[in-house]
């Protein structure tokens, strides 16, 4: 039997999480020093597909598949951060975006540590030229049986990526209003800020949160979650090499 | 001594006595014959529900109060000194006490000693079984408390009405008693479907008045005392049928049959069938029961909620609270948070970036990727595929009827079979939709993917390029459910009609 006053204390912070989605380190003493309540809440957790990442001065509850209830749908996402009439292929190139600028802080995933303190949007940019270049030199055969081992849509995001211009010429500001890929990552970099996963530290200079770097260096690298969709980006420069 | 548990059960003793209430005041009737003696109304109150329960017993319904005169007639022969007429006034006066004309029940009054307050029990004697327009006679039998009277004349409860039957059911099979144990059956059937009755009501009752945990205690030990009654009675009634059969077994393997086991035979199948009838009413019973064991709480948790909802009044409660004295900001949150979902957080994890991702036809992004197409990315919702589906079945049944005629008004349709779709709504709603768009090119139909007539119009393809519905002017309509004005179909044809 497990004491009646764990279990609440339990309970209080995990619907904490479900109504913020972090608490404070301090507000929640217990589930780092009792055994009992950390793995009831975990538990609790997992029974929502989530899971509870510590960073910093937060623990956050961190949704591990899109099923998850407390996870943001495709629909919301179009709703809140694109323009009219996008489609899903929008968010799969944002996602490839964030993957490509995660990226450029780990050493294209060759380390665990992160080897940058922040990046510009051009620097980002370029990087995501590169990636979607040397992706593009695939052929056509090799890319399709990828898309159909990874379930990914590698094609329509190359494609996604190849229509657009780096910057709408004559057009003074690039905004997330541009047609361009200069307006496209303006939208990725409010989404991230949006969802905490990085923050703006000078002009145009970003890092990575504390939340982002937890869930990176614990999961990222696993092939288990990350499912060779990172080869596929990254080998790619290694046999250019 | 503990008192309470004197008072205990106050009410249902109550109920007992009050049974007895209609013979005194029958009693209490001044009436004089023309001898001069004063007439017996008690008697002759308590006769007349015999004599309905004899007639319930033979299953003759038909009694009203012509009859009931007669039978006091030929019952007090002699006795008083009265023509027919005056014996119609008094089943008249009886039948009156026993079922007031008003309609209102029977009601006795009193001060219940157990609850501390005051209370009451209603009874209804007779009630009316139904009547002959023609001649405008009513009839009547016996209601529950009726039987109740009945019962309680002789020396047992009527709860055990049945188990005490069943007993001497066996005792008069066991003893050969034939005759009487048919009788015996029959008692038995008034028994079971005054208990079919009673849990009727119980039912209405229950439905309608469970507003408090203490009444739907009180509910609950009720029917759980009729299921464990009715349970124990089951077990016998099985016994007995398997007793029956033995026996009829047992005369069957006799093997010079006199004239008098041949009767004993032929009472003993009919006894069978009667009580096999009996069992039958009192399985469901028990089933019934059951039910009523779990439907009791479902109906008390519903009757609860449209009690509060009626008693609940959004607009005096919230509202009007809220707007007519300014409350500040903070309160109205407070009143509005019952209202309200619980706050949930909604996030977008990084691990995302890793899903399995929908893989899509890559000609279809050939088209063009500036330029985004609607289309190409909507699912068709569910209820206009249900719709297309539907259209398309009607379709079809029109093929069958109009064979390869391509001129037809909507009422050659109807009138030409019997069809359960003609009484649907469906049907003319294809028909008014046709109507509206009219003409229509059917091949431009087909092509549109999410037209609702997509599916109906491939069926259609064959026999023209062109449809076109014209409204005639009468009203016509299948069942009287829905009308529709006539109109003239066209099949085939050209774009320039």
């Amino acid at each position: 039997m497990i004491n009646h006053e764990l279990i609440t204390q339990a309970f209080k912070i995990f619907s904490k999480l479900n109504a913020e989605g972090e608490v404070l380190k301090t507000d929640c003493n217990k589930f780092f020093t009792d055994e009992i309540v950390r793995s009831l809440v975990m538990e609790f957790a997992n029974e929502v597909d989530c899971t509870v990442v510590t960073a910093a001065y937060y623990i956050y509850l961190v949704p591990l598949t899109k099923n998850s209830i407390y996870h943001i749908t495709n629909s919301d996402i179009k709703r809140i951060y694109f323009p009219a009439k996008t489609l899903n292929m929008d968010i799969y190139l944002m996602y490839v975006a964030i993957i490509i600028f995660i990226g450029e802080f780990y050493d294209s995933y060759q380390s665990a540590n992160s080897t940058r303190d922040f990046i510009t949007i051009n620097d980002w940019l370029d990087s995501m030229n590169k990636r979607m270049d040397s992706l593009n030199q695939v052929d056509e055969e090799t890319l399709i049986s990828l898309e159909q081992e990874n379930e990914y849509n590698w094609i329509g995001i190359l494609k996604k990526w190849e229509a657009m211009d780096n910057i709408k010429e004559g057009v003074r500001k690039q905004t997330a209003k541009t047609v361009s890929r200069m307006g496209f990552m303006t939208i990725v970099k409010k989404f991230m800020l949006d969802q905490k996963l990085i923050k703006e530290i000078g002009r145009d200079e970003l890092e990575l949160t504390e939340k982002t770097k937890a869930i990176v260096g614990k999961y990222f690298m696993e092939y288990e979650y990350n499912r060779g969709i990172l080869d596929v980006i990254y080998q790619l420069e290694n046999e250019e090499e | 001594m503990d008192y309470r548990n004197v008072t205990k059960g106050y009410r249902d003793r109550i109920e007992r006595v009050a049974l007895f209430d209609c013979l005194y005041r029958l009693e209490k009737k001044q009436k004089k014959d023309r001898a001069g003696n004063t007439i017996d109304f008690f008697g002759l109150g308590l006769l007349t529900l015999m004599f309905f329960f004899e007639n319930m017993l033979i299953r003759n319904k038909k009694i009203g109060i012509m009859e009931l005169a007669d039978y006091l007639q030929e019952v007090s022969f002699n006795k008083m000194k009265l023509d027919q007429a005056g014996f119609i006034e008094i089943s008249k006066s009886i039948i009156d006490v026993f079922r007031p004309s008003s309609g209102k029940r029977n009601r006795r009054e009193f001060y219940n000693y157990e609850t501390k307050e005051l209370d009451y029990v209603d009874y209804s004697i007779l009630k009316a079984d139904s009547w002959d327009s023609t001649n405008n006679i009513q009839y009547y039998v016996l209601d529950e408390q009726g039987l109740e009277l009945i019962f309680a004349t002789k020396e047992y409860y009527s709860e055990f009405q049945i188990s005490i039957s069943q007993l001497l059911l066996r005792k008069q099979l066991e003893k050969g008693e034939f005759s009487s144990a048919l009788r015996q059956i029959d008692e038995m059937r008034i028994n079971v479907n005054s208990i079919k009755d009673k849990i009727h009501n119980i039912k209405h009752d229950i439905q309608r008045n469970i507003i408090s945990d203490e009444t739907y205690e009180r509910y609950k030990e009720l029917i759980g005392d009729i299921n464990r009654r009715l349970t124990r009675e089951h077990e016998e009634f099985e016994e007995l049928m398997d007793f029956i059969r033995d026996t009829q077994n047992r005369l069957n393997d006799y093997i010079k049959q006199t004239k008098k086991e041949k009767s004993a035979l032929i009472q003993i199948i009919k006894i069978d069938n009667e009580l096999a009838k009996v069992h039958y009413i009192h399985t469901t019973l028990l089933k019934e029961s059951i039910e009523l064991k779990t439907t009791a709480l479902e109906s008390a948790t519903e009757s609860l909620y449209f009690v509060g909802l009626t008693s609940f009044n959004f607009d005096q409660e919230i509202t009007r609270k809220y707007m007519n004295v300014p409350l500040p900001f903070e309160s109205g949150k407070i009143l509005a948070s019952p209202f309200l979902r619980l706050k949930n957080y909604y996030t977008w994890s990084p691990l995302t970036v890793f899903a399995k991702q929908k893989i899509r036809k890559t000609e279809e992004q050939m088209k063009n990727d500036s330029y985004i197409d609607v289309d190409e990315d909507r699912e068709l919702s569910e209820t206009l595929v249900e719709q297309q589906r539907v259209y398309a079945y009607i379709v079809e049944e029109l093929l069958l009827i109009i064979k390869d005629i391509n001129t037809f008004t909507l009422k050659d349709i109807i009138k030409s079979s019997k069809n359960p779709l003609f009484s649907t709504r469906e049907f003319y709603d294809f028909f008014i939709i046709l109507h509206q768009l009219s003409p229509l090119n059917i091949l431009d139909i087909v092509n549109s993917r999410e037209h609702v007539f997509k599916l109906a119009f491939e069926k259609l393809i064959d026999i023209g390029s062109m449809i076109t519905a014209t409204e005639l002017k009468e009203e016509i309509t299948y069942d009287g459910n829905y009308y529709v004005r006539n109109m003239l179909i066209v099949l085939g044809g050209n774009e320039d009609d």
